[in-house]
């Protein structure tokens, strides 16, 4: 299981509830004035902050999916209105990168428009990324990279998350593909289930005929609980309709990677969102153009926040009883359809 | 009396039956090999998502449903049938009318009357204007308050707006009220956000009609908003086919406009409004044996403003108030001018009552202004217009989840008309899990709906062939009905089956009886003046009422790669006597069809469309010597290459040229071919 120091690095994050409730009454325990110091600090901290310059920004979103274009808005609502933004979507990749002269700072929304900046925007400039999956393997991460927020929830938040919803755990079982994104999931997930004392029973989805297959083997391994992180080779609205309806049948609980993906019928899961990112992104955004900002921060991934969602109708038909602490903070779909 | 023009050319001689089977066939088993195939590939689509990072996969959601119930609900647990037209279907076949979307639905009866006038109904009562089945656009009415039934065409929306067509079959007055008889169409827009962008697009076909439109989405701070604008032009079916064996003026010329704004004003809350206008030249049909000379124009402009406020807690959810407004000014020179006002006041709150109940309570108030004055001999008249007409509608619906495997849905609606009165209608549906997943479901469903008889029954009268005009003397008349015309009824029983019986396949299965009672049609008297010289009235009635019964069966294979989705239907359709006028088509007994779409990792995407319909029954009343329509098969094909910002397609419909009948309506002594095959072309521009 995480150590408390792993759990500081994500401050940024809303980390799970039980995490949270856990170390807030230990650190109170300990010493109980230090969330009121903590908390002065802050407050002097905000009150002799430098105000912020009208700044020039440019904002590259990698699409025009929906969820870039509302992590847009939140960035844009987040910076307010002193700030001049111009929203443009990311031209073909080979292109060099056209700003205006006067721009102060560059964000990119998505993975595409953070890789292309990276290759291309001259180091002076300063730039931050969001909505970016697995930021340290594009090589976003150390110096001279850009901070940004990734979508990303850290592997051991949510092995947190099961062990408080699903105390008996012992085994995970999740699906991968040979040689790719989910391949690498798995590697990274094994170390965080090896370091939570459980064992993963990862299925090689290439190894079988079809997916249902894969399916079998991996309810033939007797797992506590399916855990599924976002990979486009694996999970479609027909794959994951099948997992689920799989899973429900052998009353085999599902964490889900969306709010989607729990609203169709996982027990619990994770839920981003795009907005959200947007105002990560604005903040981080902020400490880079403050005139004494030192980069310090350069390089650096911050963790999502992130909500935590449960599916009460999956939890009854499944018969587990959720946590009154899981409860109160997660967001709950009460049908099958919500 | 009838005159019937029929027309087929020597060169549109038809495929053997047999071979237009087989080639169907066969291209179905090639698109369902493809999918596989693609499927077993890994799928191109998520390699090729892969490449950009898999962040949007995060926001994905799962096809929900929202008018069964008007709250959302899992197409697969759904407390009526309903199927979905996608987005991408409409995108993919080409279509530019809602109707030719519709028609590859299941049990879902489309035939052309002619080019301006499709006849769409849910398990039939097809005509003109199909007052039997609700249309609605995002729940807003888009019937005519004069006659029901929704003129498609005339409707101020751009098909590559439509995010979906979700179609209901079996009656759906419980939680849509009045005259959602045999079912509804509900048409969700795409929302203002979800567009951003520039869009040009036009399609043109071998006939010469141009089909554009030119859009504009954008977000800014709070708001985000879509604007579309576009020109229609069809030529007539003469033109089309380039035939000098029959007349018609069935041409259009069609400007429209379509915007919708969104503003959130905090983070629950959030305003939408909409105004969309359309300005249709169409020529002039026979109505009720008058051929006009001159063009018909009808202008529509409906307006929203919704204001939609979530609210996250533990009983209270969702709530919204709405207000909407339809506004048409109807010339046809041989129906009537006519200006329509509608306004109606909304409002919904969802909550729920423990774990177990999601309710949805609310109601609606509705003011129609109808003004039509005759200015000619041949219009119809509305006794006592200018008309001034209120409805007030109350619903519940409530969802219980009983125990594990089984939920019981209620839905109740009373609706008071005021020149009816109130009436009431009503659904209760068990929804039986028959594995611990749900993975099968069963459902078990009564209902109740009615029909409501609008101006155009209840208070029209129509004097038509002069004999002596001074002293308005016609030998055909349609005179208003001597007692007040009741609601129609019906009540069905309904049994249905939804699985997924292997990986990627669900399974569909829907068995309905259903029973019509006092079916509006028309009393016909015969009086001789002289010899040789008679005078005929019609009077609407409520006559006997009918029993219908049928099945449908759909089948959808999903993969990576592709969809497709097989469906039969048998729709039987019996009225009580022999000779009772329903002033409409019955459904075509036995249907069939099917849609597959491939899609390659290279850009291309093939669509296939295919439906087949046995003959369509005539009204079994009818006094003018109507005949059945042909049996036909229809094929359509499709394929479009992305190039980036700009995508073209090409495709054929109908290919086998099947659909060129003559198709009589309820109120024409006349009638002419309508095309059949075309080869179309689309070119679009995204910026």
């Amino acid at each position: 299981m995480p150590t408390d120091d792993r759990k500081d690095g994500h401050s940024r994050a809303l980390l799970a509830p039980c995490v949270a409730l856990r170390g807030t009454l230990a650190r109170r325990r300990r010493c109980g004035v230090l969330p009121w110091l903590a908390a002065a600090a802050l407050a002097a901290s905000t009150t002799t902050a430098e105000p912020l310059a009208a700044a020039e920004v440019t904002v590259y979103l990698s699409s025009e999916a929906v969820p870039y274009r509302q992590a847009a808005e939140g960035l844009e609502r987040r910076l307010g209105a002193g700030h001049s933004i111009r929203v443009k979507s990311m031209p073909e990749p080979q292109l060099e990168v056209d700003l205006a002269p006067d721009v102060d700072a560059v964000v990119a929304v998505g993975t595409a428009a953070a890789v292309w900046l990276h290759r291309r925007l001259p180091d002076r400039m300063p730039w931050v990324y969001c909505m970016v999956a697995d930021p340290a393997g594009l090589g976003l991460t150390g110096r001279p990279a850009p901070s940004g927020v990734s979508t990303d929830v850290p592997l051991e938040a949510q092995l947190e998350l099961i062990g408080v919803a699903l105390p008996a755990t012992r085994s995970v079982g999740m699906l991968f593909r040979t040689g790719s994104g989910s391949d690498q999931d798995r590697l990274r997930s094994a170390a965080a289930v090896e370091a939570a004392g459980w064992q993963l029973e990862a299925v090689n989805v290439d190894q079988h005929e079809s997916f249902a297959g894969a399916l079998r083997e991996l309810f033939e391994r007797d797992v506590d609980v399916i855990w599924t992180q976002p990979a486009p080779e694996i999970y479609n609205p027909a794959t994951v309709r099948s997992l689920l309806l799989a899973a429900l049948r052998r009353r085999v609980p599902v964490f889900g990677y969306s709010t989607p993906f729990v609203r169709a019928g996982s027990l619990l899961g994770i839920g981003l969102d795009a907005e959200r990112q947007g105002e990560q992104a604005a903040e981080i955004l902020e400490d880079v153009l403050r005139p004494a900002a030192s980069r310090h921060g350069a390089g650096r991934a911050v963790d999502p926040s992130f909500s935590v969602v449960v599916n009460l109708m999956v939890a009854d038909k499944l018969d587990v009883e959720l946590p009154p602490q899981l409860l109160r903070r997660a967001h709950k779909i009460t049908g099958s359809d919500r | 009396m009838r005159i019937w023009f029929h027309h087929r050319s020597e060169g549109s001689a038809r495929v053997p039956w047999r071979l237009r089977t087989a080639v169907a066939g066969l291209l179905l088993v090639l698109a369902a090999a493809g999918m596989a195939r693609a499927d077993a590939g890994g799928g191109t689509t998520a390699a090729a998502a892969g490449e950009v990072g898999h962040e949007l996969l995060l926001f994905e959601e799962f096809p929900t449903v929202v008018s069964a119930a008007r709250q959302p609900r899992p197409i697969h647990r759904s407390s009526v049938p309903v199927s979905i037209v996608t987005a991408e279907d409409i995108h993919y076949g080409g279509y530019t009318t809602l109707a030719e979307a519709l028609q590859f639905v299941p049990g879902v009866d489309m035939l052309a009357v002619d080019r301006n006038r499709p006849a769409v109904g849910v398990r039939g009562l097809h005509d003109t204007l199909s007052e039997r089945t609700l249309s609605l656009i995002d729940g807003r009415s888009a019937d005519s308050p004069i006659f029901g039934g929704s003129e498609l065409m005339r409707l101020p929306l751009f098909m590559e707006d439509v995010e979906r067509i979700e179609v209901v079959r079996g009656p759906g007055g419980a939680s849509w009220g009045a005259n959602a008889f045999t079912g509804v169409v509900n048409v969700i827009m795409k929302q203002p956000g979800d567009v951003p962008g520039g869009l040009f697009s036009v399609t043109t076909n071998d006939f010469g009609d141009l089909y554009s439109q030119l859009r504009w989405g954008a977000s800014q701070g709070g708001w985000s908003w879509r604007l579309s604008a576009g020109y229609e032009d069809r030529v007539s079916s003469q033109e089309a086919l380039d035939s000098a064996d029959f007349v018609s003026r069935d041409s259009a010329r069609n400007r429209r406009f379509d915007g919708e704004a969104m503003v959130r004003i905090s983070d629950a809350t959030r305003a939408t409004f909409g105004l969309g206008h359309s300005d249709y030249d169409q020529g002039g049909y026979e109505f009720l044996t008058t051929l006009p000379e001159a063009d018909g124009r009808l202008l529509t402009t409906r307006a929203f403003a919704r204001l939609d406020h979530d609210f996250r807690g533990e009983r209270l959810e969702r709530f919204y108030l709405q207000w909407y407004g339809n506004f048409a000014e109807t010339d046809q020179p041989a129906i009537q001018e006519s200006d329509t006002q509608e306004n109606d006041l909304e409002v919904q709150l969802d909550l729920r009552l423990g774990d177990r109940h999601e309710l949805a309570l609310g109601g609606n108030l509705r003011s129609v202004r109808i003004d039509s004055q005759p200015r000619r001999i041949t219009d119809v008249q509305l006794l006592g217009a200018p008309l001034d007409q209120d409805w007030l509608g109350l619903f519940a619906v409530d969802r219980w989840q009983a125990s594990r495997r089984l939920a019981i849905e209620t839905q109740a609606r009373l609706d008071d008309y005021s020149e009816t009165g109130s009436d009431w209608s009503g659904r209760v549906t068990g929804l039986v899990s028959l594995d611990q997943p749900g993975s099968h479901t069963l459902r078990l469903a009564a209902a109740r709906a009615f029909r409501t008889p609008l101006p155009g029954l209840g208070q029209a009268s129509v004097s038509r062939i002069p004999i002596d005009p001074a002293r308005r003397l016609f030998a055909f008349n349609v005179l208003p009905p001597e007692a007040e015309l009741d609601n129609e009824e019906t009540w069905s029983l309904e049994l249905g089956y939804t699985g997924a019986p292997a990986t990627g396949m669900t399974l569909r299965l829907d068995l309905y009886r259903q029973r019509f009672d006092r079916l509006i049609g028309f009393d016909i008297t015969r009086r001789e003046l002289l010899p040789g010289v008679a005078i005929q009235a019609l009077r609407a009635a409520n006559l006997d009422g009918a029993d219908a019964f049928g099945a449908e069966l759909e089948a959808a294979l999903e993969g990576p790669a592709g969809r497709l989705t097989l469906w039969v239907a048998y729709n039987d359709f019996e009225t009580d006597r022999d000779d009772q006028i329903v002033r409409a088509h019955l459904p075509a007994r036995h249907k069939a069809g099917a849609v597959g779409r491939l899609r390659r990792g290279d850009g291309w995407t093939f669509q296939l469309s295919y439906k087949y319909s046995s003959e369509t029954p005539v009204d079994p009343g009818e006094v003018s010597g109507n005949s059945t329509v042909d049996a036909f098969h229809r094929l359509d094909l499709a394929a479009a290459k992305s190039l980036g910002r700009v995508e073209v397609s090409a495709g054929v419909a109908d290919l086998f040229d099947d659909t060129e009948l003559t198709v009589f309506d309820a109120a024409g002594f006349t009638a002419h071919p309508t095309p059949g095959r075309s080869v179309f072309a689309r070119f679009q521009l995204e910026f």
